[in-house]
């Protein structure tokens, strides 16, 4: 397990900081056509080959990469946010608000969470700008994400509400802001980092399922999702490797998240 | 009249659950300053609500209290909330069953005595390490650095007993309240933090209101004795040496007040 750990995190690192130095390990341009090129094989100029519109490859993988890996962890934060201010509240008020909380939360739960992605992107404008069209993917990821993740605070701030670590606290004279943020937040923190970690593969994927579907990011900005979606049929990769490196690179990442995860979830 | 003679704390509460009636009925308690009043009854019969009643925290059990709870000549009940909050932990002591379950698994001793104790002090850091380092050498524990960064997972039950109480008698109250303070112990464990109680109360005049269903550890260090069955307080009686001795009857005699319906 710790052999699987250690990978894990390797891989990450690479992943990340090959994205982080994207300018300098292929053409900084990820958009510039290379006209006389287009649909290539790899080669010494182009390590990955060219796309159908003569777009360096690598140099949009590792773009891609960077938008995926950077804008998931964001959108995780936003559902968290979320989910700690719903739940945590529920949890601590109980009674009424906490029921009617829960139950719309299960019925978001209920909603199948690919189809409530389609219907509130496609809801949302498809031809803006490249970078709005990011910020919208994310942001619609991030604030439709909370659920689940507040069912599991809620239950936590419940518990605390009933334990007898907040009846001693109370009684050593502790009370308000100050008992919250010292008693019940370090607590809590495991719990939102799990929380946390489980969420970013979950958003890497739900983009690349977007992209698929030409819902996520707008070209000529790159993104996982977008480079998924030649692979829509066997035939336009048969033969052609390359053309797999960003799915390959999408799996590693979302099995590396998984691993991590593991071994949080034993820590807890 | 001498200080150690005087009324401390009396009280005559009524106490409703939102789900349960009654659960205490016009039960009656005296306690005078520097003494030792054991509260013993069965499971259910109010014991823990009587010491949340003292402290007006029933209500995070959704329970009401009504009647009078006089403290050092103020009706507790009357009082602001602002205001009890200042006696809480300052004036009255509170110590729970389970000393794993009310300590806070994830912060460092060190740092949940530094909270008891700024709430109710200015904050001067070294007045705080040694009022603290005093402290926990009065409950017979360590004090140094080590000890105080540990988590309550790397304690024994029987040290996390005395570091909750050690909490609990930080700021020398005049009121400590144990609820059962013993039943997650080892009978021998049990001995030493009931000794410990003894010296607080000798030493400190703490005065303790004990709450337990163990009749024997309640014999050894209470002056008096009341019996609560379902609500009521059937029995009030004072400890003498004689009844120490004999313990067996004695027990038997208590254990006839509590079967009464």
């Amino acid at each position: 397990m710790k052999v699987a750990r250690a990978i894990a995190v390797a891989v990450l690192l690479v992943v990340s900081l090959c994205a982080l130095f994207a300018g300098k390990l292929s053409s900084p341009d990820y958009a510039f056509q290379y006209r006389e090129v287009p649909d290539a094989a790899p080669s010494s100029a182009h390590l990955l080959g060219t796309d159908d519109l003569g777009r360096d490859r690598l140099s949009r993988t590792l773009y891609g990469t960077r938008i995926s890996l950077s804008l998931a962890p964001i959108a995780a934060l936003i559902s968290i946010s979320l989910a700690s201010l719903i739940g945590g509240l529920a949890g601590f008020l109980g009674g009424w608000p906490e029921r009617i909380t829960m139950a719309v939360t299960d019925l978001f739960l209920c909603l199948p969470w690919l189809f409530l992605l389609l219907i509130a992107r496609s809801l949302l404008p498809l031809n803006a700008a490249p970078l709005t069209s990011v910020l919208i993917t994310f942001l619609t990821l991030g604030l439709l994400g909370w659920a689940a993740a507040a069912r599991v605070i809620c239950t936590e701030a419940r518990e605390f509400r009933t334990s007898d670590i907040l009846l001693q606290a109370r009684a050593t004279g502790q009370h308000g802001w100050r008992l919250l943020t010292m008693q019940f937040v370090p607590r809590l923190r495991p719990v939102l980092f799990a929380q946390f970690l489980i969420s970013i593969p979950v958003f890497i994927l739900s983009e690349a399922n977007l992209g698929i579907l030409g819902m996520g990011v707008a070209e000529p900005l790159p993104s996982w999702g977008s480079s998924l979606r030649e692979l829509e049929s066997f035939s336009s990769f048969s033969g052609e490797w390359w053309k797999l490196v960003p799915f390959t690179l999408l799996v590693l990442v979302v099995v590396s998240f998984q691993v991590l995860l593991s071994r949080e979830e034993i820590s807890l | 009249m001498n200080a150690e003679h005087t009324s401390l704390l009396s009280l005559r509460v009524s106490v409703d659950y939102a789900n349960q009636q009654g659960v205490l009925q016009d039960v009656c308690l005296e306690l005078k300053r520097g003494e030792i009043l054991g509260l013993v009854g069965q499971s259910g019969s109010g014991k823990s609500t009587i010491a949340l009643s003292i402290l007006r925290l029933l209500h995070m059990k959704k329970g009401v209290a009504r009647g009078l709870i006089n403290f050092s000549g103020r009706n507790l009940l009357d009082l602001s909330e602002r205001e009890m909050r200042s006696l809480r932990g300052k004036e009255i002591g509170l110590v729970l069953q389970s000393p794993l379950s009310s300590l806070n698994p994830v912060l460092s001793i060190g740092k949940q005595l530094r909270e008891a104790w700024r709430i109710h002090a200015e904050g001067d850091s070294k007045l705080c390490s040694d009022v603290i380092a005093q402290t926990l050498s009065s409950v017979a524990l360590p004090h140094d650095k080590d000890f105080l960064r540990r988590r309550v997972s790397q304690i024994s039950v029987g040290q996390a007993q005395r570091v909750l109480i050690a909490m609990a008698v930080l700021h020398h109250p005049s009121l400590l309240i144990a609820d059962e303070p013993t039943s997650a112990l080892d009978v021998v464990t049990q001995t030493e933090i009931l000794d410990l109680f003894r010296k607080l109360n000798q030493k400190l005049g703490i005065a303790i209101l004990y709450i337990s269903h163990d009749l024997l550890s309640v014999g050894a260090i209470c002056d008096r004795i009341a019996v609560l069955v379902a609500g009521k307080i059937v029995e009030e009686l004072p400890v003498t040496q004689e009844l120490r001795t004999t313990s067996c009857a004695y027990l038997q005699q208590l254990s006839g007040f509590i079967r009464t319906p």
